[in-house]
């Protein structure tokens, strides 16, 4: 008998642990590996998202995150708050202004550089 | 045929007219089910004649002067989308292209390196670097590799062994694609079964490997990883031959079945029919025999749905003929035989099947099976002396990941189970001697859980712990820690320890002791033939390295320090220190292994690399009735010298490939002889020996290579490998006091093609 209900237990646990995560492609404008790096670590610490897999050849975001504790549109709030534009949100002069000389995507000079 | 006819000029007539109208569209993604148009999205004619961009709404508006049928849209990030026209306003949406194929940066990458991102001390050595020497086998895969020391087990089999921090092949876990493999009876000739070109990769962990593969590895695991059907070349032929008259053939065929299914077919002979005899002991210097070894693989990946698996069967025939040099093989009465020899002959049949499953969307969550069939008849004999070994075994394992709240902290969770059943005798034809029959069923199934913790930064960690239980042992834990400390931006510290549990196969590991007319004794028992009082090994290692990469005169460096205690609380002692005895008993008193290893690489311009490496290595044992020693044939230092330089490819393919390593083995101790007659003695202590292999490749294009080799460029052979060659029968002989070359100069010869 125990074990049937630690079964249940079981069974209702990974049901809810899996029903609240989503997987999403986002764009979010970046160049080097120290962006890579910036975009995945801010994510992952952020409340809600699971995994942040940022790609620098397409420049786009697999994120998983509970839908119960975070929005995309926060997310694109988020990635657009530590300096980098995504397709909704645009990051602030100020944001941008701080990233790491080699991190300037604006910058068709800095693009260049890293191909 | 009207029908058609009218159709085709209905058609004809209705592209006419869509041709002078504009085309005005909208691209567009579906984000959330909501629809974002894309700005800036690239709308071009397929023959580049002209095009436009989408605006901040997408809107686009395409004209069409050239009367041209199809248009491709495309934006960074998404996959292109090529249309015909046949929509004036035509609603595009662009696919996220989550399947791009990877982007390959060409980079000078190192054919064997540490990784600096993982917690464990793994050294990957690539295909590449087996190629820089003959790698006829795994034995051989390691020459270039100053972890590793490869020596001969003993004077007549031929066989090579390897030696990590100080321990020899059954302290090293042995995994073939992560399922334990080289263990049980093939502890004997296992490394010579896997062909040097069936190898994609090597991963060499130092210390205490993952609890993953289970509790076996004392001082490393080395895992090889083979070449898969879906990404090797369509096909390949390798022939190597060298002056001592050994052929070798490989082929590889490769073909994709469907898009989801690709099959291989791995094929391995080798044939030795002469041996010489350069040393003039009335040995032959190796053994004569031949390897039939085939490979069929099928692999089948569903990238869709996340499903990846393989299905292996392999099957092996391998016979060894070693002796004197009159001696013949397969004389009915071996009684009869009036020289020393004997053969091994081995039949293996192996079936893995593995399967895992990658859930599409949530990547870091995944399920793996594997299981592994092997079926095992050696039959060995050595002058009067026989062992023959069946053995059965399964091996499952079945392992889940995830995370804990977000992919810095993983974790792999699962139950592993083996099943090993041996029918094992050593009998003698002489009935002075002792025989046994250690038929045995061995079982063990364990659960394990392994955390990672990784801040992306500097520190990476990985704790875990299994739990077993195996009908020999009982109840045992190992627990496995492993961490990575990035201390400054170009040094990074990596520390671990962790315990192993092994049951030795005191026969099937000792087999080269069998090369003697040694006599078989358990020590602690009253009756002599009871093994079963023999514990299991147990052996705690700790370690600590330290990964230095710098410039120096502005080209990259990387120096590694290394240092790694392997302390056994238990283990079955195989004492040969008395000539005429191998006597078998649990530790009692101490044995560790301490080895120290500095390593500079260097890379001195973009073709030539070097190594240089010192090794410093203390393992003592402590013997029953000769209290503590070195542990024989084990040398105290090594240092070794690599160059590798790797020519440019010019536009045809061609280029030229050249490898020089050198070895320098320190002394090594060898179990005293002082009974033996003064003509059948060996000094306590070898001499240093300076080795040299070196190596040739000219590519003559993508395609076709060959390379010539020397192996043991200075012609150094150790003198008296066998002692009493003259009087094989008698109770001197012995062929196990090997710490150098048997045979001289080798020079080997060989070609690769390969259908891309």
């Amino acid at each position: 008998m125990k074990t049937n209900h630690l079964l249940v237990v079981m069974i209702l646990f990974f049901s809810i642990s899996f029903s609240q995560t989503k997987s999403q492609m986002i764009f979010v404008d970046g160049v080097c590996g120290m962006c890579e790096k910036r975009i995945e670590s801010n994510c992952l610490a952020t409340k809600g998202i699971k995994m942040a897999d940022w790609n620098k050849e397409n420049r786009m975001l697999k994120v998983i995150f509970n839908e119960k504790k975070i929005s995309l549109d926060e997310i694109h709030k988020k990635v657009a708050s530590i300096g980098h534009d995504t397709k909704l949100e645009t990051a602030t002069d100020e944001a941008y202004n701080k990233l790491d000389m080699c991190c300037k995507y604006r910058d068709e000079e800095v693009v260049k550089n890293h191909q | 045929m009207c029908k058609r006819l009218l159709i085709l000029f209905f058609l004809l007539f209705v592209s006419n007219l869509t041709i002078s109208q504009d085309i005005k569209g909208k691209v567009l993604e579906l984000i959330d089910n909501k629809k974002v148009p894309i700005i800036g999205a690239n709308i071009i004619w397929s023959d580049n004649s002209g095009g436009t961009t989408s605006d901040m709404e997408g809107n686009f508006i395409l004209s069409n002067p050239n009367n041209l049928k199809n248009y491709i849209v495309s934006y960074v990030g998404y996959k292109n989308d090529t249309l015909s026209v046949s929509s004036i306003n035509p609603k595009i949406f662009l696919i996220s292209d989550t399947e791009l194929d990877e982007v390959s940066l060409e980079y000078n990458s190192k054919s064997s390196s540490v990784s600096l991102l993982s917690s464990a001390n793994i050294i990957n050595i690539s295909s590449e670097e087996l190629l820089k020497a003959a790698c006829c086998n795994l034995a051989e895969s390691f020459e270039t590799t100053p972890s590793i020391d490869v020596n001969f087990s003993d004077a007549i089999s031929g066989r090579k062994q390897i030696n990590m921090l100080g321990l020899s092949t059954p302290n090293i876990l042995m995994s073939i694609e992560n399922i334990p493999s080289i263990r049980g009876s093939l502890q004997s000739y296992g490394l010579t079964f896997i062909p040097g070109t069936w190898i994609e990769s090597l991963q060499v962990a130092k210390g205490s490997a993952s609890v993953v593969n289970g509790y076996e590895s004392v001082s490393g695991q080395i895992n090889a990883e083979l070449r898969k059907p879906l990404t090797d070349d369509k096909f390949f032929l390798n022939l190597f031959a060298n002056l001592m008259e050994r052929y070798e053939l490989n082929a590889h065929y490769t073909s994709n079945l469907n898009n989801k299914l690709d099959h291989g077919l791995y094929f391995h002979v080798n044939k030795k029919d002469n041996s010489a005899d350069n040393n003039n002991d009335g040995f032959r210097d190796s053994p004569t025999g031949q390897q039939l070894n085939i490979l069929n693989r099928f692999q089948y990946t569903n990238l869709e749905k996340g499903l990846v698996g393989f299905f292996d069967f392999n099957y092996v025939f391998d016979e060894r003929v070693y002796g004197q040099n009159e001696y013949i093989d397969g004389i009915i009465f071996p009684e009869n035989q009036s020289y020393w020899g004997g053969k091994t002959d081995s039949e293996i049949l192996k079936t893995n099947f593995k399967f895992g499953y990658v859930d599409p969307l949530i990547t870091y969550r995944s399920l793996g099976l594997q299981f592994a069939y092997t079926g095992i008849d050696m039959g060995s004999s050595f002058g009067n002396r026989n062992h023959d070994t069946k053995q059965t075994s399964i091996y499952s394992n079945l392992v889940y990941n995830s995370i804990i709240g977000d992919t810095r902290s993983k974790i792999k969770t699962g139950i592993s189970l083996t099943y090993d059943e041996y029918d094992e005798l050593i009998f003698n034809n002489n009935l002075s001697l002792n025989n046994f029959d250690i038929s045995r069923t061995e079982k063990s199934i364990g659960a394990y859980f392994e955390y990672n913790y990784d801040d992306l930064d500097k520190i990476n960690l990985s704790a875990g712990l299994r739990f077993d239980n195996h009908n020999k042992i009982g109840n045992f834990i190992s627990p496995r820690f492993h961490m990575k400390y990035q201390a400054f931006a170009k040094s990074t510290i990596k520390l671990s320890f962790g315990k192993a549990t092994r049951v030795a196969n005191i026969f099937s590991e000792n087999q080269k002791l069998f090369y003697s007319s040694r006599e078989i004794i358990f020590t602690e028992n009253s009756t002599p033939t009871d093994f079963s009082t023999m514990k299991a090994d147990q052996a705690w290692n700790y370690g600590l390295s330290i990964i230095n990469s710098f410039k120096l005169f502005n080209r990259e460096s990387q120096l590694i320090l290394d240092y790694y205690i392997t302390d056994f609380q238990n283990k079955v002692v195989t004492d040969w220190e008395t000539p005429s005895l191998i006597n078998f008993y649990n530790l009692t008193g101490k044995s560790y292994s301490n080895s120290f290893q500095a390593q500079l690489s260097y890379n001195l311009s973009n073709s030539v690399d070097l190594l240089f490496a010192y090794k410093n290595t203390v393992a003592e044992t402590d013997y029953i009735s000769h209290g503590r020693l070195k542990n024989p044939l084990t040398p105290s230092d090594r240092l070794f010298f690599n160059l590798s330089y790797n020519g440019t490819t010019n536009e045809k393919g061609r280029s030229w490939k050249y490898d020089f390593t050198f070895n320098h083995v320190g002394e090594q101790r060898i179990p005293s002889m002082q009974d033996n007659p003064q003509q059948y003695r060996l000094p306590n202590i070898s001499e240093r020996l300076n080795l040299i292999n070196t190596q040739i490749t000219r590519a003559f294009s993508e395609s076709f290579q060959v390379y010539l080799g020397v192996e043991n460029l200075t012609n150094y052979r150790q003198e008296n490998t066998i002692i009493a060659s003259d009087d094989p029968f008698g109770q001197y002989f012995d062929a196990t006091y090997v710490y150098g070359p048997i045979f001289g100069r080798m020079t080997y010869i060989g070609f690769r093609y390969y259908i891309k």
